[in-house]
């Protein structure tokens, strides 16, 4: 033990020592309810202070349709102070109860006792006002409820003031699992309603992932792998609440959908999610209405967990040969059959959609079309169906089948019954429902037509159908007897390569386009932009002229291009136009090309009007005129230097 | 074939190299009109095969026109129909979700393969709006419908710009708008379309759904014939083991044998394990 430890622990100690020497204050004991009244379904408080008391026992009296639950110790305070030299000792403690009243009306909780060191207390008789709302379920209370029980049953589900009101109290409709110990960070729970279903049944089933307050996860989803059951969990959106389960305040995440039993036999169900649980160290122990100390928040844990639920046993019964009927399907639940046809007067030959819609509970995608009882005369085609969920977990709702008929009789007058069949799982039996088919008017005979009518979809492919006596009495839409277009590759041309780069060429048309765009428009918009472009082409003309010159040893030419250039390269530079500028303007802007500038100039003048040959070489004055014009433009460049 | 007689002497092999070259020039030149009319014939035989109920000798002559010509919506269609007349679920559901893929606006397909679905016991999914929207071209219509309309636009844009002559800019604006529309939409379409999961449909009748590619590896699910699954990712391949995405979240190893790509192309030849 290091030594500033050692001291603690020592001061610590003698703390102790100087309380158990001090005079200790005459105990007092405080009973409240917070609060007075409630709703049903809501919780109230039962607060028991103690003050200046080491030990206490509390002797809680039975009420009826009243659950009196303890949660745990609150607030607690120990001081010890020395006033006139006299040292005293002062403590608080308090006890806090949840009281689940079971029914409306007032409440009275009658005196009990309270064993505060050997002294004992009376309360006072204590009242609570509950007011009507949602009733939870009664229940029995056992003597010693594990947690777990606690949690799921009616009077364990705690409504904490201020807690989100999906923690209401809430009767349990379905029942639960087995369950296992409390414990644990974070578990997963599944409830399913029965254990005994029939092949194609469709059950509820609620799955709870509890993690612990302060707990981190990502968002997961869960798995149900199952043989023997597929379900629509994946669909399922998770809702949460926050549910007391003995001491320990969990988050729920709770999942409602529905699975449907696919192969008979005995199975274990049981559903995963596997997760990252990040876990504060320390937090299980402490007290939830402390909260987590925030000390503890910066250590840390993390697991890689997979949750399990404990597997049930669901025994998938066949459904009964006795009793089944012929236009059987394999539906399983409670449904309804309506039917109408669209529209009632047609012309022979051209079809009527048949719309009929089976409503009700059950899994709809396992619902076939109803059949019609006497098809004699009619040519029907398959039927396109479509299936409308209410909100809920996927188990109530409608499909609607559409299918288009064509009459061959044309006295006809209607649309043959319609039967739809399905077994109910609660009773045990098969239930038929058939209805009349809607009327119909035929217009026009056989006669009228001279061909076989075309497949009821009218854009359909090539339209070129070719029926043999056994396709025309097929559900099957019939062959096809023109060929399509022949194709190597279902390769996707979007991704090739090739043809992303020839996306190119209309953007790069664009750019060029753009670009050039911007300089007209700059052209016509900047004088300054546009002259000088003017005076760099011009410019440019004239130094090439000055080089043919030189090759074709023609002096005028020479000299004239050359002034040129030089009055050019001045008016790039300055805002001089170039027939302005003159050996002393370059003098005066470009001062060390000056001397050569105003010989050049001169030279051109005597070439000009004939007053004197060149003493030099051509080349040299094209040098010259070169070097030159390089010094202009340098001296362009550099700033001019003020005289000091 | 030609290496044996090759050998034989260069002039040889020459001369029998122009001969060959000059055959097949003509073979060519009539080939068009020659191999039309083969095509159209062996399409009536197989119609032919199938209207007699000789559903066997139908599947052989679709299968061997697919394997010379390539694939054709219509062929791949009645290939469908004789394999659900010979009660072979799976492949009919293939063929008939790898014509959709050519020609999905056919509702001749839509509706056949609507019933195969239900005679297999699967769901009929009911596609959204915007789904049937994009089941009216083919991805690769859609790409080039993009392409033609980004051409169209940056072309009109280039002519709006220079303004070769008096035009109306009120229209012309709204056309380019138009057409930057259209080009997004077909875009989209084509990018969802190209991007979209690779998808397989089960073959056999039972298939099972294994944890890791082995095949003792523990059953997690079974497929039934005719479901169609994603393909989780084109390289998670081992051995003949294929990673498949099924119930939409779960993940599993299906035998290649047991499933088939709706696109034919899709999976090379199986890897040999890795050391």
């Amino acid at each position: 033990m290091s030594f500033p430890r050692f001291l603690s622990c020592l001061s610590v100690a003698c703390l102790w020592a100087a309380a158990g020497q001090a005079q200790a204050q005459q105990p007092r004991v405080l009973v409240d309810l917070d609060p007075k009244e409630v709703g049903l379904g809501n919780a109230s408080r039962l607060i028991i202070q103690v003050e200046n008391g080491r030990d206490s026992r509390v002797f809680l009296p039975q009420v009826a349709d009243l659950v009196l639950d303890y949660l745990g110790q609150s607030a607690s305070s120990q001081r010890i102070s020395v006033i006139n030299g006299q040292m005293t000792y002062q403590s608080t403690q308090q006890k806090i109860y949840s009281v689940i009243p079971y029914r409306e009306g007032e409440f009275t909780i009658p005196p009990f006792e309270i064993d505060v060191d050997g002294q004992t207390f009376k309360t006072p008789e204590l009242k609570l006002m509950v007011r009507p709302g949602k009733a939870p379920a009664p229940v029995t209370q056992t003597p010693n409820p594990t947690p777990r029980a606690r949690a799921l049953s009616p009077g364990g589900r705690l409504n904490l003031p201020g807690a989100p009101s999906t923690s209401q109290v809430q009767p349990p409709s379905i029942p639960s699992s087995p369950t296992r110990s409390r414990q644990e960070v974070s578990f997963l729970e599944m409830e399913i309603p029965k254990r005994e279903v029939y092949v194609g049944e469709m059950i509820p089933v609620r799955l709870v992932w509890y993690v612990k307050r302060g707990v981190q996860h990502p968002p997961t989803f869960p798995n149900l792998p199952s043989q023997a059951f597929v379900s629509n969990l994946a669909e399922a959106q998770p809702t949460r609440r926050q549910e007391y389960i003995g001491n320990e305040l969990y988050e729920a995440n709770v999942w409602e959908f529905a699975m449907t039993a696919v192969k008979e036999g005995e199975y274990e169900v049981d559903a995963q999610i596997e997760t990252v649980l990040t876990v504060p160290v320390g937090s299980a122990s402490r007290n939830p209405f402390s909260g987590f100390g925030s000390r503890f928040h910066n250590r840390v844990r993390r697991y890689e967990k997979t949750l399990e639920t404990v597997p049930q046993k669901v025994t998938i019964k066949p459904l009964p040969e006795e009793g089944r009927p012929a236009s059987f399907d394999g539906a399983v639940g409670e449904y309804n059959l309506t039917a109408k046809g669209s529209p009632r007067q047609v012309d022979y030959g051209e079809p009527i959609t048949l719309t009929t819609t089976v409503q009700g509970i059950g899994d709809l995608s396992r619902v076939n079309a109803p059949e019609m009882v006497d098809d004699e005369g009619w040519r029907i085609y398959p039927a396109k169906s479509e299936v409308e969920l209410e909100p809920g977990i996927g188990n109530r709702g409608k499909k609607v089948f559409e299918q288009a008929i064509i009459p061959r009789n044309p006295a006809l007058k209607l649309i043959p019954p319609i039967e739809f069949s399905y077994f109910n799982p609660n009773t045990s039996q098969y239930v038929t429902r058939r209805i009349h088919g809607p009327p119909v008017e035929i217009i026009g005979s056989p006669d009228a037509v001279t061909q076989l009518p075309p497949t009821p979809q009218p854009q359909a492919g090539e339209g070129e159908t070719e029926l043999t006596a056994a396709e025309a009495d097929s559900p099957l839409v019939p062959n096809k007897t023109a060929l399509g277009g022949f194709t190597r590759s279902f390769t996707r041309v979007a991704l090739q390569p090739w043809f992303l780069a020839t996306q190119g060429v209309p953007l790069l048309a664009l750019l060029i386009g753009g670009v050039v765009i911007s300089r007209q428009r700059r052209l016509e918009t900047d004088p300054a932009f546009a002259r000088r472009l003017r005076l760099e082409k011009e410019y440019q003309d004239a130094v090439q002229k000055m080089s043919a010159a030189v090759a074709a040893s023609d002096e005028p030419a020479f000299f004239s291009s050359t002034r040129r250039a030089l009055q050019h390269r001045l008016a790039l530079d300055t805002a001089l136009e170039p027939t302005d500028v003159t050996p002393e303007k370059i003098a005066e802007h470009a001062p060390q090309s000056s001397a050569a500038a105003a010989e050049i100039f001169a030279q051109a003048d005597a070439t000009v009007y004939g007053s004197g040959a060149s003493t030099r070489p051509l080349s040299e004055w094209h040098d010259l005129s070169q070097t030159t014009l390089t010094l202009m433009e340098r001296e362009a460049r550099q700033p001019v230097e003020e005289p000091v | 074939m030609s290496t044996p007689l090759c050998s034989a002497g260069v002039v040889g092999c020459r001369s029998l190299k122009t001969v060959v070259f000059v055959v097949a020039l003509f073979g060519a030149m009539a080939g068009p009109n020659a191999g039309a009319e083969t095509v159209a014939e062996e399409f009536g035989k197989a119609n032919a095969a199938y209207s007699a109920a000789q559903y066997d000798q139908a599947i052989s002559g679709y299968e061997r026109m697919i394997q010379v010509h390539g694939y054709d919506p219509a062929v791949l269609y009645n290939l469908g129909n004789a394999y659900l007349q010979t009660e072979q679920l799976g492949r009919a559901i293939l063929n008939y979700e790898r014509s959709l893929m050519l020609a999905p606006n056919d509702p001749d397909v839509v509706a056949n393969l609507q019933y195969a679905r239900g005679l297999a016991g699967l769901e009929v999914p009911t596609p959204q709006w915007w789904q049937r929207l994009m089941a009216s071209m083919t991805p690769n219509q859609w790409a080039w419908s993009a392409s033609v309309l980004l051409f169209l636009w940056a072309g009109a844009a280039l002519v709006y710009w220079f303004k070769p002559g008096p035009m109306p800019v009120k229209w012309w604006r709204l056309a380019l708008a138009m057409l930057v529309m259209g080009f997004f939409l077909c875009a989209a379409f084509a990018g969802m379309a190209a991007m979209e999961r690779p998808y397989a449909v089960v073959t056999a009748k039972d298939a099972a759904v294994l944890q890791s590619p082995f095949a003792k590896a523990k059953q997690v699910a079974s497929l039934p014939e005719g479901e169609t699954i994603a393909v989780d990712k084109i390289d998670k391949q081992y051995q003949q083991y294929v990673r498949v995405r099924y119930d939409k979240r779960s993940l599993g190893w299906v035998s290649r044998e047991q499933v088939e790509a709706i696109q034919p192309d899709l999976w090379s030849a199986p890897e040999s394990p890795q050391p």
